[in-house]
């Protein structure tokens, strides 16, 4: 099986028979789906970081697992596994200080580790679990008082596709920054709002829609708006999972950089 | 109730008609249910615009305004002179004043407390010894759930006049852990090791990042102090992973934790205790009956 039907398969619907299992491996995730009559149950365990997803019956599930058990009046024997990206902000550490002279714009490539999630039924009618592939640290984004919590990619993006962390389990989230301010952009870190991405699969990655961050100015928070199409780096683009939170229409505000040193 | 009867007898055709009764009976019909429905929606109405506290606080001060200005009202209605009754209630208030200064003084400290805003509903706060969910803010004190599960209830002038630790107040916070190692260990690898333990931990936060402080030298050991920050959430689940975390790193890096040391000694001028250190001494056995030096033999 090549690598775009493997993936193709991964996020496809299953259909299951009773007593039947399933499990997907993706990052350093494990997950058991088993359908009992009128039930599904979900366990899962961790593993070192594999760069392909996989999908079948490589291992049986464990023996005294914590599963999670959903009842249903019905029987119900499709099950789709489905990318989403996490559903907190995620701040990138470029691996130095960066400085984006005035009127500059710079297109980068951050790798963001997917969340699995288990849709019930036609259509991903019934989300009924979701779990992280990768466990990523928590971060801090803002001051003590009025900031937020995210998570932190200590990976830092890359100017060119070869550059990104590679693995079927992440999405590439295309980054325009543009200096739009009378002054240099230095930054540390930058907070991508994620949750208000879609993501398709291509023949070898998963993609989200470009997303374009307006510095303009150290006191003002920064325009963002994301592109109304996928990116157009691989051809003949398959959406596979939906923004949590739908992006607004219009450009939104939001404060995007965090630097320790001074403009 | 034959005291009252009797009282509504007499009554009955002097000032009690049944004209002033009626208008008794509707002013209580009307003006009961208004006050409870007034209350209701101002306690809705500010739970939109204001905090819990203050809209607690303002709902009760509603309610009581009502109450008052109901009795009055019913009052003059049969037919009482109220320039006398008010009167009578200057007096009796300033009675009621001294008699109740406690009471005063919690409403009153109350109202700051509404207006300073220390806390909220929800809050995890901390008084002298006490720690607890806010549960309730009342007219003269606050209820606190304890994380035991124990109703406390403290006064609001306890509050003002106590230092109030809001525990949940910021949305993360520092956990601070002492740290002693031997006086062996190398201090930089200890560094080291304390960094990884905080960025292999998904509960602590990369930023602000972890603070680690070599303190003292200390009696039996070097002092640290490891801060790791977290969201407040997390709380339990980052103490027990990290103190877990910590020992099985130490104990990977063959790093020390030394329990206290006690060295004697019978001062300056002496020489040591003599130790003496006896090879092949025979296994303890039943202790063999043994003569006074002096007496006679044991088994005589």
């Amino acid at each position: 099986m090549n690598v775009d039907a493997k993936t193709k398969n991964f996020w496809a619907p299953q259909t299951l028979e009773p007593h039947d299992w399933r499990l997907w491996e993706a990052g350093t995730l494990r997950l058991w789906a088993k359908r009992e009559h009128h039930e599904w149950r979900v366990t899962s365990s961790r593993q070192d970081e594999r760069e392909e997803v996989s999908l079948g019956q490589a291992e049986a599930p464990p023996i005294g697992g914590a599963w999670r058990r959903w009842a249903f009046k019905a029987e119900a024997a499709l099950i789709t596994a489905s990318p989403a990206m996490p559903e907190k902000p995620v701040v990138v550490r470029p691996d130095a200080p960066l400085c984006i002279p005035r009127g500059n714009e710079v297109l980068f490539f951050v790798s963001i580790p997917v969340v699995l999630q288990l849709h019930i039924g036609a259509n991903r009618k019934l989300l009924i679990h979701e779990e992280p592939t990768m466990i990523l640290s928590q971060t801090w984004f803002g001051n003590p008082t009025s900031g937020e919590l995210a998570y932190a990619l200590r990976t830092g993006g890359s100017r060119d596709l070869e550059g990104v962390k590679k693995g079927q389990h992440r999405a590439i989230c295309p980054i325009l920054i543009r200096n739009a301010s009378e002054e240099d952009l230095n930054f540390e870190k930058i907070c991508i709002r994620a949750m208000h991405v879609n993501i398709y699969r291509g023949a070898k990655r998963l993609w989200t829609e470009q997303i374009q961050v307006s510095y303009r100015g150290e006191k003002k928070f920064s325009e963002l708006s994301i592109a109304p199409q996928p990116p157009t780096y691989e051809q003949a683009l398959t959406l596979v999972g939906t923004a949590r939170e739908p992006a607004p229409k219009d450009n939104f505000l939001r404060k995007s950089f965090d630097s320790l040193w001074p403009a | 109730m034959i005291a009252t009867t009797t009282l509504l007898a007499l009554a009955w055709g002097n000032w009690l008609t049944p004209e002033t009764a009626l208008r008794f009976a509707l002013t209580l019909l009307i003006g009961v249910p208004a006050i409870y429905l007034v209350t209701r929606a101002s306690s809705r109405l500010l739970t939109k615009h204001v905090s819990a506290h203050a809209g607690a606080v303002i709902s009760k001060g509603i309610f009581y305004a009502g109450v008052v200005i109901l009795v009055l009202t019913s009052l003059r209605e049969l037919n009482f002179d109220l320039t006398a009754i008010l009167g009578a209630a200057g007096i009796l208030g300033v009675a009621i004043g001294f008699a109740s200064q406690t009471s005063l003084s919690n409403i009153i400290s109350g109202l700051f407390l509404v207006w300073e805003k220390p806390f909220e509903i929800g809050d995890s706060i901390k008084i002298n010894n006490t720690a607890g969910l806010v549960f309730s803010i009342d007219l003269l004190s606050i209820k606190l759930r304890t994380f035991d599960n124990r109703f406390i209830r403290i006064p609001h002038e306890s509050l003002i006049k106590n230092e109030v630790v809001n525990i949940t107040r910021f949305p993360i916070r520092r956990h601070d852990i002492q740290i002693g190692v031997a006086y062996k260990e190398d201090v930089a690898k200890v560094i080291r090791v304390l960094k990884e333990v905080a960025n292999q931990n998904p509960h602590c936060l990369d930023e602000p990042e972890p603070v680690i402080v070599f303190q003292d030298f200390g009696e039996s050991s070097l002092n640290f102090l490891f801060g790791v920050w977290f969201a407040k959430e997390n709380f339990l689940v980052l103490r027990n992973s990290i103190m877990a975390e910590i020992k099985e790193r130490f104990d990977a890096e063959g790093i020390e934790i030394p329990f206290p040391h006690r060295t004697l000694y019978t001062g300056s001028a002496t020489e040591p205790f003599p130790i003496k250190i006896v090879a092949d001494m025979p296994p303890p056995g039943p202790a063999a009956p043994q003569a006074a030096p002096d007496g006679p033999p044991a088994n005589s």
